[in-house]
């Protein structure tokens, strides 16, 4: 019998491929109306960070200091990549009014990109809101 | 125009008296702006809509020349 294949794959790595899943949300809603995508996206997920790229492998530094606060936090979010959604990385700018990312939502708000959440990391305020 | 001059001079039209300042972030490229403003306007608003106002008069750039910026936003006294 040949070895089973799956063997070489190091648990450490599958865990993290695991996790990676459970925090970053696909495209998911069927909805074509992208506004009303969004919608439901952000009113669905109590804390989720609209970014470039994800929570393990972020694609840019500002996406990555805000993820590495909300973890940091131990928050239960959740993250979505708009680097593999253009449609809707231009609409949440018209939705939100606020043309850059990352793009934090608590409980179906805005509540900042990098610069206010940072400013609320280090007031305490970000975990105040989060707990 | 180069690209600090231009951002200063929209906010300086959007913020007609107020203080503002705009430079280079420190070790990024020409893209990415430091901005601060200070105003009377943002008195009593939430930091998030504070910044909003800043972004708001960009968004044009953000489309084209500009990548990102830092705002910090202050309220004179």
């Amino acid at each position: 019998m040949s070895e089973n294949p799956f063997k070489i794959i190091n648990p450490k790595v599958d865990e993290s491929h695991a996790k990676q899943a459970s925090t970053e949300i696909q495209s998911g809603f069927d909805e074509p109306d992208t506004m009303k995508r969004i919608e439901k996206i952000i009113n669905s997920n109590s804390v989720i960070v609209f970014m470039k790229g994800n929570a393990f492998f972020p694609q840019c530094g500002f996406s990555a200091n805000t993820v590495g606060m909300l973890t940091q936090l131990k928050a239960d979010f959740k993250t979505y990549d708009i680097l593999q959604d253009p449609e809707l990385r231009q609409a949440i700018k018209e939705y939100s009014n606020w043309p850059t990312f990352p793009q934090v939502y608590l409980k179906g708000k805005l509540i900042g990109g990098n610069d206010i959440v940072t400013e609320m990391y280090q007031s305490g305020d970000l975990a105040k809101v989060l707990s | 125009m180069k690209i600090t001059d231009k951002i200063h001079e929209i906010l300086k039209i959007g913020f007609p008296g107020d203080q503002v300042q705009v430079g280079p972030m420190r070790g990024a490229s020409d893209d990415h702006l430091e901005i601060i403003v200070t105003s009377k306007k943002f008195e009593g608003l939430m930091l998030l809509e504070q910044h909003q106002m800043v972004m708001d008069l960009l968004k044009e750039e953000f489309k084209d020349a500009l990548h990102a910026v830092k705002i910090k936003t202050k309220v004179s006294a």
